[in-house]
């Protein structure tokens, strides 16, 4: 099986040559012009959603590119897609033109061949991006190597309603001791969901001696050891959950109905800015606030890939790049919008847009970039699957 | 005869069709769970993805959930329909049952399910109007959604399956000569109830059985009510096998395929299951018709009518709820009202919730209008081998579609249109089928052959007599094709690769983030999209059939 990913990436650049070169940016523009990208990205988000059609509004406007978002429930279904094309021999004329993706799913499309580059570090506005500050090279410890180019920054956040909470809860010990004292009102998206399984996750990391071990691949030789502290906590944790752990909500947003229904007090997000966003929009009370934890939090890129077979590779190339404009980045990072981290390096950019940045309002629930303090790298994705699996087995199946 | 001869050779084309379509979607899921899945290099048959689809965590009570599940919604909604018509079939206006039972039934699945969910809830409506009273502030942290044995699941689906069943039985039962057989009952002393449910019920039962075991496959492979009412910890099986099918690691696909067909044998065991509750149930109902007992049904008939009436007034609840939630702003624990009231949400969402209904009704209405000529044809053609089409009905969308959708690939079939019509119409003609089959086979044949003895031609005889006594029927079933065709999510998603979007894509996309406001937006305009063809279907007939005496009861 592993031969077989290997030969297909192979022949990726065999597909790679029958489309412009990414490095003559003249001709990819020409040929984007009037081609319609297919942009399949989640769509659970009204916020993402609506960024994602200024996008389109914005690079119809300047370089004659429609851009369709095609809403997903989940990104797997992008991938699935992909799949049976490749299966049916569809190796061009592809019905996606660029993915919106990350960690695993990202993993599993290279490692079969599914996608079209390298093209991102070719993109003209790659100048601009941070790649010694963040993590925009590697996904989950797996290299990029150029198959998807970044286009946000996300750190985890705890948000917390200060009308039930009055300090933040700066420390996994912290969070169990107060969920003791206030059995019911915490709860996380139930592994496998992305995001409870970043919640096993930050807790490993939190917890364990050694994190250095957590970017290499798991291994059944080590794997109980260095999981032992997580499970320990877990398990006390879990009888304080909401519902006594017996239910837990299925996904990250669905948490932010919860803390509205004065259910729970205290739910954990992948987004610095999205607890301002969701006040701004009527789905959370203006009492919560966010906070992270003392020896850091997980952080990652989001990323955007196209697909081998993409009918519009051109212009899902100059999607891309205008992701990485600054204009955008501004307008992802502007926290009544989106609230996203920018990838861009500031110190690369031009005067005037450095100062559009320092002149962002934070937004009322939003932490400064140096009160979000430091950023820890994502364990390697085998972590991850792993202890999804492990987590289902001894709580999600009683 | 040789016209007819034609008619059977199309109608059995047509089932071929219909049929290989659906074996090698088929193929896509029975292949990969024997290990089969060349995308990943594997070409060797192994039983290594069913031993572990058997060793997934919880994989059993997922079994029995998905089987208790079904088996029990589909028997409440059954019997409660049967004893509701009991209560109701006096009232000489009882037709008017089903402009409320309509839009009940035209409201989607998932929307349907959130409204119960926000009414039932401990932070729900009811809880609000408690808490208030009561004066706490503080949600109770007791489990009534997802409860770990599927009850509010039970509930949820029966809610549903209710509507469609009375909207079936109606139907049924106007073929079954009710009148006549109340006056002889009545005259032999049964009072109304106890008569009708022995005499009526057991003819309108063996009528409506195919929409029975429909709701029954509906039930125990259901997907999005599950994800909202069911337990998760674990889900019910079909839930299960999503998880699978999603996961980012490719090689779970095959386990979440082997989970696929394990599936199979559930609603195996499922239909057999019921199977054997109809034969005991009719052992046990023997003796009492047999009994000569004239009275003694009233009680029963009293509990299942406030039963449904409950039941109907928490999804009618539901839905109101969904139309406070599309225009609140900020609405919290114990409020029973929003903050404030706001446009905010339809000006946001309500331009593009429109935009998508052109594409959805159009859909909609080709593969309903084009299902509807293909079921008759199959009902005039090829009874027999009617079994095949309802296969379609049987095996969760998400493991088969894959497997036609890289058919249609194979075929350069690109995602257009046309492609999304047809595979929508794959499941709109079972449902047109379980519609019109009752009406279709209930027709006294003496009329058709009175007009045969009068030399008219029998294309001519089935349009002139045939149809138009189907009349009432044929927009029933219209209007559940065109409901189901909204309806249609996987195989819009799949099948239109997100390039064809309707709004049941849209709002299932968006209703994956949880927020109230845009569900009940886009629920709504799923109804009214929906629940438009019902409305023509209750009003024409009653129109057309206005001097008709003889065709006024359906």
């Amino acid at each position: 099986m592993k031969k077989l990913a290997i030969a297909l990436s192979l022949c990726m650049p065999a597909f790679a040559q029958a489309q412009t070169d990414p490095s003559d940016w003249a001709e990819v523009l020409e040929s984007a012009k009037g081609q319609t990208v297919y942009w399949n990205a989640w769509g659970g988000s009204t916020t993402t959603n609506d960024f994602i059609a200024w996008v389109g509004k914005r690079v119809e406007e300047d370089f004659g590119v429609t851009l369709e978002h095609v809403k997903l429930t989940d990104t797997a279904d992008a991938v699935t897609r992909v799949i049976s094309e490749k299966e049916a021999g569809k190796d061009t004329g592809g019905a996606i033109d660029l993915i919106w993706i990350n960690g695993a799913n990202f993993a599993s499309m290279k490692e079969a061949g599914l996608l079209y580059g390298p093209f991102a570090e070719q993109l003209p506005n790659w100048a601009f991006v941070d790649t010694n500050g963040k993590t925009v090279q590697t996904d989950f410890t797996v290299p990029t190597d150029g198959y998807e180019s970044p286009w946000a920054m996300a750190q985890v956040v705890f948000m917390y309603d200060t009308a039930d909470i009055s300090e933040p809860l700066t420390s996994m010990d912290a969070i169990r001791v107060w969920a003791e004292a206030n059995p019911g009102r915490f709860t996380f998206p139930q592994p496998p969901d992305f995001l409870g399984t970043t919640f096993l996750k930050q807790a490993l990391v939190s917890l364990t001696d050694d994190p250095q071990r957590l970017a290499e691949p798991v291994s059944d030789a080590d794997y109980d050891t260095v999981t032992e502290p997580l499970w320990a906590y877990i398990e006390t944790l879990t009888p304080n959950l909401w519902r006594g752990g017996e239910v837990y909500p299925q996904t990250g947003p669905a948490q932010l109905q919860l803390i509205a229904d004065n259910e729970i007090d205290l739910a954990i997000s992948f987004s610095p800015g999205e607890a301002t966003a969701a006040i701004a929009n009527g789905q959370l009370p203006d009492t919560v606030r966010t906070s992270v934890l003392d020896g850091g939090t997980l952080g990652n890129a989001s990323f955007v890939a196209i697909p081998y077979n993409s009918s519009a590779t051109e212009g899902a190339m100059v999607v891309a790049n205008f992701l990485l404009s600054s204009e955008a980045q501004l307008r992802a990072q502007d926290p009544a919008i989106l609230g996203y981290g920018t990838v861009l390096d500031m110190d690369a950019l031009s005067e005037p847009d450095r100062a559009a940045f320092d002149a962002l309002e934070l937004g009322i629930a939003t932490l400064t970039p140096s009160e979000l303090g430091a950023v820890l790298p994502e364990p390697h994705p085998s972590w991850m699957t792993r202890i999804a699996e492990d987590w289902t087995a001894r709580y999600g199946a009683n | 005869m040789g016209r007819s001869l034609h008619i059977r050779w199309l109608a059995i084309a047509v089932l071929v069709v219909a049929a290989s379509v659906l074996l090698s979607g088929l193929l896509g899921v029975v292949l990969p769970a024997f290990g089969i899945f060349p995308v990943l290099g594997r070409t060797e048959p192994s039983l290594l993805f069913l031993k572990s689809a058997l060793s997934v965590p919880g994989v059993w009570r997922a079994m029995l959930l998905s089987l208790g599940t079904g088996l029990l919604s589909t028997a409440l909604a059954c019997v409660a329909t049967l004893l509701l018509l009991a209560a109701l079939t006096r009232h000489a206006r009882f037709n008017r049952l089903l402009e409320f039972a309509a839009p009940l039934l035209a409201v989607p699945h998932a929307a349907a399910a959130f409204g119960i969910a926000f009414v039932i809830a401990p932070s729900g409506w009811a809880v609000r109007l408690f808490a208030n009273l009561a004066g706490f502030d503080r949600p109770p942290d007791v489990v009534i959604l997802n409860d770990p044995f599927g009850l509010s699941l039970v509930l949820g689906l029966a809610a549903k399956e209710i509507p469609f069943l009375l909207l079936m039985a109606v139907t049924a039962l106007s073929q079954t000569r009710p009148a006549q057989s109340a006056r002889i009952f009545s005259s032999l002393g049964y009072d109304h109830v106890t008569g009708w449910l022995k005499v009526i019920a057991p003819q309108v039962y063996h009528r409506i059985r195919l929409p029975i075991f429909a709701v029954l496959c509906f039930s125990v492979s259901v997907v999005d009510v599950a994800l909202i009412l069911g337990p998760s910890t674990p889900p019910t099986l079909s839930v299960l096998i999503t998880r699978f099918m999603s996961a980012p690691d490719l090689s779970e696909r095959l386990v979440g395929s082997a989970l696929a067909v394990i599936q199979f044998g559930v609603l195996l065991i499922a239909f057999l299951a019921w199977l054997s509750l109809e034969r005991l149930s009719s052992l046990f109902l023997k003796k009492w018709i047999n009994s000569g007992r004239r009275h003694g049904a009233q009680r029963l008939v009293n509990a299942a009518v406030i039963f449904v009436f409950g039941l109907m007034s928490v999804l009618a609840v539901g839905i109101v709820s969904l139309v406070v939630w599309s225009f609140a702003g900020f609405w919290s624990f114990p409020d029973l009202w929003p903050d404030q009231l706001t446009a905010k949400n339809w000006t946001r969402f309500g331009p593009e919730a429109l935009a998508v209904l052109g594409p959805t009704l159009a859909v909609a209405t080709v593969s309903s209008a084009v299902s509807y000529g293909l079921a008759l044809l199959l009902l005039n053609g090829a009874q027999k081998f009617l079994g095949f089409i309802y296969l379609a009905l049987l095996l969760p969308q998400v493991v088969f579609l894959p497997g036609i959708a890289n058919l249609m690939l194979a075929m350069d079939i690109g995602a257009s249109f046309w492609a999304v019509v047809s595979v929508h119409i794959l499941f709109v003609l079972p449902y047109m089928v379980l519609a019109l089959y009752g009406p279709f086979n209930g027709i006294d044949p003496r009329y058709r052959s009175i007009a045969l003895g009068l030399g008219v031609h029998p294309f001519r005889v089935f349009l002139t007599v045939t149809l138009p006594m189907l009349l009432g029927p044929s927009l029933a079933a219209l209007a559940i094709g065109f409901a189901v065709s909204v309806a249609q999510y996987l195989p819009t998603l799949l099948i239109g690769a997100g390039r064809v979007v309707t709004i049941t894509t849209e709002a299932v996309a968006l209703a994956s983030g949880g927020d109230r406001r845009v569900i009940g937006l886009y629920g709504l305009v799923q109804t009214l999209a929906a629940v438009l063809p019902f409305g023509v279907a209750i009003i024409l007939p009653a129109v057309i059939w206005r001097n008709r005496k003889g065709m006024q009861n359906g």
